[in-house]
């Protein structure tokens, strides 16, 4: 059999009907559309938050203070594992890494100064930075105007742990924090709500609470930075000022939040066991079940990430089923529909020479051209409809190219799938019959 | 010399209801020679059709036996059928001769999608040539007379070279004019050595063939033409 006769007898039979061709395949095209377009956005805030998390520092860890739940009587028990109460199958590690970037900080901290005394003495071979963070949601005056502004109390280590470089001015050093001096660096972004985008604070001083605070510092701008951060970054509405100052402007005796450096990424993970070890024993506690502190690296949050986008993907591949689905019926559909109205036909060619298997290609590569136009389109469709939808949502589509072959090959096998019984209904027709048929 | 066709007692019975039968072949018994030009009469319902689905190899269910150029077609698999209506016979129907909204050319050369030879379109350019209907090569099926039509589809039946041409009612759609210009047309055809069996319902089309074999209620009542 000619092949090239074949592609060319089908595709004039598809194009002899071009409206009803078109039709056939919307449904193929707009399920690999959405398919694409879904895909394509979905990678770009996953690189993005990947971007983010990465710009917090692989070898970051955090340790956070943390209510215990069971000893509070209105706060209700978390769910753990999966079933009813867990139906996105989320483990219960992941759902502690959930809380604690989801919550606000401890109104009560759980970490003291021993805590983080000891944390500092853990080996510099395993951790080689550690800062506090303290902290406070704080009305910050300046020229007789109140802003809402995060103070954190941290120390010099902290812009180290989170390579924040200074834009202008300087960063406050141990000295500062040992005199508990009163003076704050500030993010860029808080440096310009509180004064505008063209003026340099440094030297300029602000209030919290009846105490005043001298700029020492801006940070530089972070490029790169998305919206799909932590929002308490660099980028934040965040003042710097030393942990020290904090605690003694506010008499508070506990930390809510230390951050540590491991010495290398590979160290993270036993860094972060030695340091749970660490404040178990300080706590009295046995397991970190039961602690009231949290730990938890970036390549928790990453693991985190992975498992909400392998949800959010198989929940795309459930959508392109059905869609293919109901495109894959639909082409069957048509192709009955050609078969009974191409009966005489299919005697013809029989009568000229035409075997059952013949027939039986024919009309299954028609339904595959339908489908693979389907496919292809689709693709295209997906790509406009991804940039398109990139102008709304502030996110960069990543187009995969496995992923736009798979599309195609999704389409073809549902081409062939759906194709099957119309082409088999085809071929057993017996031509005496086919001929005769009004 | 190997007769084209030898039908040896041949009889087909349909079941049209539960129980009750139609014979349209009764014991026929045919022998048609190389070169022969047969056309076979008859009123709707004598069997014309069926006995054409038989000769044509479009039907193997059938008592008695048949033999084409000598080959007992009872012996064939259907895929060895297939081949063997595609190279040795050619058709040329009443209606739906050719493939809607398809060209010409394509429509000539539609056999040869399943049974490919080297000098294809040649021979498809030397028949449109002698069918005059060279300039009509671009042309879509639905582009083109009744007369036309019924060319194209001569050419179609004739560009495997088959040693037996089965026309069946050819001329039917037809105006008178064209239908002679056709019959002629055939006739040239028969004198260049293919064998022609044409069935037909019209005694002016079936003298231009050298036997006439009448058919009524499945059987043959044959006569020579002169």
């Amino acid at each position: 059999m000619k092949v090239s006769a074949l592609l060319k007898q089908s595709t004039s039979a598809l194009l002899a009907n071009k409206g009803r061709s078109f039709l056939t395949i919307l449904g193929i095209i707009i399920g690999i559309a959405a398919v694409i377009a879904l895909v394509a956005l979905s990678s770009g805030v996953s690189d993005n938050v990947a971007g983010n998390f990465s710009s917090l520092g692989a070898k970051k860890i955090t340790v956070n203070s943390m209510e215990i739940y069971a000893e509070e009587e209105d706060e209700p028990e978390p769910p753990s594992g999966g079933g009813a109460g867990n139906p996105l199958g989320i483990s219960s590690g992941e759902q502690n890494t959930m809380r604690q970037l989801f919550r606000g900080s401890n109104s009560d901290p759980t970490l003291t100064a021993a805590d983080l005394e000891d944390i500092q003495n853990i080996s510099s071979d395993l951790v080689t930075l550690v800062s506090p963070q303290v902290t406070n949601l704080s009305e910050v005056v300046v020229d007789g105007i109140q802003q809402k502004l995060n103070l954190q109390g941290v120390a010099p280590a902290y812009f180290a742990i989170e390579e924040s470089a200074i834009g202008s001015g300087q960063l406050f050093n141990q000295e500062a924090l040992d005199n508990n001096d009163q003076v704050a660096v500030l993010s860029p972004s808080s440096a310009s709500r509180l004064y505008g985008e063209e003026v340099d604070p440094v030297g300029r001083t602000f209030t919290v609470d009846e105490i005043d605070y001298q700029i020492i510092g801006v940070l530089a701008a972070e490029e790169g930075s998305g919206d799909f951060g932590p929002g308490r970054g660099r980028e934040g509405n965040d003042i710097y000022v030393p942990y020290t100052t904090l605690l003694a402007q506010y008499e508070l005796e506990n930390i809510s939040t230390i951050v540590a450096e491991a010495r290398s990424e590979e160290l993270v993970n036993e860094a972060s066991a030695q340091i749970e070890e660490v404040l178990l024993a300080n706590h009295g506690m046995a397991v970190l079940e039961d602690a009231d502190f949290s730990v938890f690296s970036s390549q928790d949050i990453l693991a985190m990430r992975d498992s909400t986008m392998g949800l959010f993907t198989n929940l795309l591949v459930g959508i392109a089923a059905i869609s293919l689905l109901v495109g894959g019926i639909g082409i069957m559909n048509i192709m009955l529909v050609s078969v009974t109205e191409r009966t005489q036909e299919i005697g013809l060619r029989k009568a000229v020479g035409a075997k059952t298997r013949h027939i039986l290609i024919q009309f299954l590569t028609e339904a595959v051209m339908l489908t693979l136009t389907g496919g292809i389109l689709g693709v295209v469709g997906g790509r406009i409809l991804a940039m398109v939808a990139s102008n709304f949502v502030s996110v960069s589509p990543v187009f995969d190219l496995a992923t736009i072959l798979l599309a195609v090959g999704v389409s073809v096998g549902v081409g062939i799938i759906f194709g099957l019984y119309p082409a088999f209904q085809a071929a057993r027709k017996d031509p005496v019959e086919a001929l005769r048929y009004e | 010399m190997t007769p084209v066709i030898e039908l040896k007692n041949v009889s087909k019975t349909y079941e049209i209801k539960k129980n009750k039968v139609t014979k349209a072949l009764q014991g026929v018994d045919l022998v048609v020679e190389p070169e022969d030009f047969v056309a076979i009469m008859g009123p709707s319902g004598s069997g014309k059709s069926t006995l054409l689905h038989i000769l044509g190899l479009l039907d193997r269910h059938f008592d008695g036996s048949y033999f084409l150029n000598g080959q007992d077609i009872k012996k064939l698999s259907k895929d060895e059928l297939a081949d063997l209506r595609g190279e040795e016979i050619g058709f040329v129907f009443q209606r739906f001769n050719l493939l809607k909204r398809t060209s010409v050319m394509d429509n000539i050369l539609l056999p040869t999608v399943y049974l490919p030879k080297k000098d294809d379109q040649k021979r498809a350019w030397e028949l449109m040539e002698k069918l005059g209907i060279k300039e009509l090569v671009d042309n879509k099926s639905n582009e083109i007379s009744g007369g036309e039509v019924q060319r194209v589809a001569i050419a179609r039946g004739l560009i495997m070279k088959p040693s037996l041409l089965l026309a069946d009612e050819s001329t039917g759609n037809i105006d008178t004019k064209t239908a002679h210009q056709i019959m002629e047309i055939l006739r040239q055809i028969n004198k260049e050595g293919t064998t022609i069996l044409l069935i037909t319902h019209e005694e002016e089309i079936a003298q231009y063939a050298d036997r006439i074999i009448r058919l009524r209620d499945g059987r043959f009542e044959e006569r020579e033409q002169s």
